[in-house]
């Protein structure tokens, strides 16, 4: 029966929801600007059940019935995927930006070294018995070996740059996923006690955010509500409440591959394809195969030319009359000769040792020789094209990597600034809402202060009539 | 769409380094005047300008050499323009002493002139440019003729890249033009005959010398003849390379060059989305409820 102490008490707990709610708002706005938070909304519900009076329910009040975080499913579950292409495209976009030495039009590149080392030839052929020219000759040959040997030292710094990163990674990536397992493990029990751990589920959602970012994985929640985390190949990193790890191995060319343990029991690591990755961890690795590219592709050409201009000295005869012999020292095989080109030290003691006779006639001046040297710069290498061409072709193919990498990056970025935009939307707090709800709540406060007051005064009157 | 305050403040900021990205691209445009820098800015130029820079640079070294064979031929044509000079005055010199009208005394005297245009003739065909002695073939490290006159150089042409792959010989063989190789006259040698005729007071014998010096005034002629042909050849390809220089330097900045009207245009277009986001930005800041509930 609805009388009025009833009525009071009821009231008394209606003031409690009401200032529930607005400490609900009240938190909101706190939080406004904590990453990775979601706006909470405070469900008020009617108390039941209802009082039955003279043949009618009587409604009892408010209740606070349950805090809830605000999270639309539809955008969480694009999101993680998102955020490993985006870290992905963006990672090799900007390591391949990084590398400066492939610039067209440096002054002190490539391009200008490889036509000062033929100007120099072509100077000599003219005046073959010119001991200023022949030295001119090893001085732009020099600075061509030299050129070659920064390019290679500045690509081979990058590979190292994105090595290093990997285990730094690696080591971010497993405490995010103990992280998750150990959160599963709270979250699990918070609701095992009957209450929605929020701030659990807050810090959860951000650290799958970041090891999406990381390692491309995304989330697969089970009935239990706990999240598993699986790499873009299926291996768990988060499997309920265990945790598996993953790490570098240092392969045979100096790279690092990344491999995966289990979550669950011993076994032996398993060593993950490029494929079965993705987020920064995978951007890395294509950065490394674009840099990689491009330093193979120049030690080939260094060793390619370096080889047709060897050829074709041993085939003249130096200011002495004696067959040529080699103008740079390269390796037997391409792989690292971009470093490892040096001026044969026979010939950059001894400038007259230059090929640039055709006979063995001992003339200083015959200088025949030095155009067939000339005539390198428009024959092809063993790649098929001459040796400009044959640049021309590492640093479009280096450009075409960046520019495809820069493209994906902005598109990925696009997306995924959406997708943020729409989860902020919809999680994100608006303080000119929590106002209002805080306000409502106050409202509704004031109301039912009220309806105490109203109820008081109706026992006093009862009271008086003693 | 619902709009939250970080998603104001965040989309302000996103906006703002938007622009302020564009302005930083805009400005750096401005400074280097360079349209492509990284090979990613556009691949498919990165690659045109390795190849037009090298070209370029072909095209300049291709000028520098010629410039270089144009000057050495400039000294050859001089110094055979004395030779003619000497020869002709020897050639007056035996017309007028092969007469018989001459005594002995003025043949020893003629004798002592020709002598010494002979050594002015060794002398200018000793000459030396940059270094090296231009008339001696292959052999150009040492004077080609000996006091006596006897050539010590060799037959050896040379040849100038003229255009890519395109050559042009531009020395003269003077085995043929002064040695008397391939039927043609010894010109030292009929100097040193006339001298001898000088000496021994033969007036029959200078006349016989008279058309040796002829041949050896038309040898020499021939010689600078090439040497002019030459000269036109490489002025005409150094023209041809200098209007391809242009038009290669020209392609270049085409490739790489930024447009400096449309990079300043691009630079004030981002300062004003800058200051419009900006703007837009703090206007929004102050709409707020906090302000109303005051």
């Amino acid at each position: 029966m609805a009388d009025l102490l009833s009525i009071l008490s009821q009231a008394g707990q209606s003031l409690n929801a009401h200032r529930g709610a607005a400490a609900v708002a009240a938190a909101n706005v706190q939080n406004a600007n904590t990453p990775g938070y979601a706006r909470q909304r405070a469900n008020l519900t009617t108390q039941s059940p209802a009082s039955l009076e003279n043949g009618y329910f009587i409604g009892r009040g408010v209740e606070l019935s349950s805090v809830v975080q605000i999270r639309d499913r539809f955008v969480e579950g694009q999101l993680p995927r998102a955020l490993g292409a985006q870290a992905r495209s963006s990672t090799e976009a900007e390591a391949l930006k990084a590398i400066q030495v492939l610039n067209p039009d440096q002054s002190s590149g490539l391009t200008v070294a490889l036509a000062d080392f033929y100007g120099a030839i072509r100077a000599l052929s003219v005046n073959a018995g010119d001991t200023v020219l022949r030295q001119n000759f090893l001085d732009s040959a020099n600075h061509l070996v030299a050129t070659f040997q920064r390019s290679s030292v500045v690509l081979g710094d990058s590979l190292t740059g994105l090595n290093d990163r990997l285990p730094a990674i690696a080591d971010q990536a497993n405490a995010l996923s103990q992280g998750i397992a150990q959160l599963n493990r709270e979250i699990e029990e918070a609701r095992g006690a009957g209450a929605e751990p929020n701030h659990l589920l807050d810090l959860r959602q951000r650290y799958q955010d970041e090891l999406s970012q990381l390692t491309g994985a995304t989330p697969l929640i089970d009935s239990k509500g706990s999240v598993s985390m699986l790499l873009p190949g299926g291996s768990p990193l988060v499997s309920g409440h265990h945790a598996a790890s993953i790490s570098t191995v240092l392969q045979a060319d100096g790279d690092y591959a990344i491999q995966v343990g289990k979550t669950t029991g011993a076994g032996a690591a398993t060593l993950l394809p490029k494929d079965a990755l993705g987020g920064t961890i995978l951007g890395i690795l294509d950065a490394r195969e674009g840099i990689r590219a491009a330093s193979d592709q120049l030690d080939s050409f260094v060793f390619d030319f370096a080889n047709a201009i060897n050829a074709v000295n041993r085939a003249g005869f130096d200011r002495n009359g004696a067959p040529g012999g080699d103008v740079f020292a390269v390796g037997v095989t391409p792989g690292g000769s971009a470093a490892s080109i040096r001026l044969d030290a026979a010939v950059a003691a001894d400038p007259d040792l230059l090929a640039g006779a055709s006979t063995a006639a001992g003339a200083p001046g015959n200088g025949d020789h030095f155009l067939v040297l000339l005539a390198t710069e428009r024959e092809p290498l063993a790649s098929g094209q001459d040796p400009v061409r044959t640049l021309a072709g590492i640093v479009g193919a280096f450009g075409a990597r960046t520019a495809n990498a820069t493209a994906a990056a902005a598109h990925d970025s696009a997306l995924l600034e959406g997708l943020q935009e729409m989860r902020e939307s919809a999680s994100g707090v608006s303080i000119d809402d929590e106002l209002i709800e805080m306000s409502k709540a106050q409202r509704a406060f004031d109301a039912v202060s009220m309806v105490i007051k109203v109820t008081e005064g109706m026992l006093d009157t009862l009271l008086k009539l003693k | 769409m619902r709009v939250t305050d970080r998603l104001l403040f965040e989309s302000a900021s996103r906006y703002a380094g938007i622009a302020r990205e564009k302005m930083d691209s805009a400005q750096r445009e401005v400074h280097t005047g360079l349209r492509v820098r990284h090979p990613g800015d556009d691949p498919t130029a990165a690659g045109l300008i390795v190849a037009g820079r090298s070209n370029v640079e072909r095209l300049q070294s291709l000028s520098q050499t010629m410039g270089r064979v144009s000057d050495e031929l400039l000294v050859a044509d001089t110094a055979l323009a004395g030779v003619t000079t000497s020869l002709m005055r020897i050639q007056q010199l035996a017309t007028s002493l092969g007469n018989e009208t001459n005594g002995p005394e003025a043949l020893q005297a003629g004798a002592l002139e020709v002598d010494a245009l002979r050594q002015n003739i060794l002398s200018l065909l000793n000459t030396q440019s940059s270094g090296r002695y231009i008339f001696g073939g292959n052999q150009d490290a040492a004077p080609p003729f000996d006091p006596s006159g006897a050539y010590l150089g060799d037959a050896g042409v040379r040849q100038v890249e003229i255009a890519p792959g395109i050559y042009q010989t531009f020395s003269v063989r003077m085995d043929e033009a002064i040695a008397g190789a391939g039927g043609a006259v010894d010109v030292m040698a009929t100097i040193q005959d006339l001298i001898a005729a000088l000496q021994a007071g033969d007036n029959a014998a200078v006349r016989s010398t008279l058309d040796d010096l002829q041949r050896s005034i038309t040898q020499v002629a021939g010689a600078r003849t090439r040497i002019g042909a030459s000269m036109s050849i490489i002025e005409a390809a150094m023209n041809v390379g200098g209007m391809l220089e242009d038009g290669a330097v020209e392609g270049l900045a085409r490739l790489t060059d930024a447009d400096q009207f449309e990079s300043m245009s691009k630079l004030v277009l981002a300062q004003r989305a800058l200051d419009a986001a900006l703007t837009a930005s703090a206007s929004s800041f102050r709409l707020t409820i906090i302000d109303k509930l005051r």
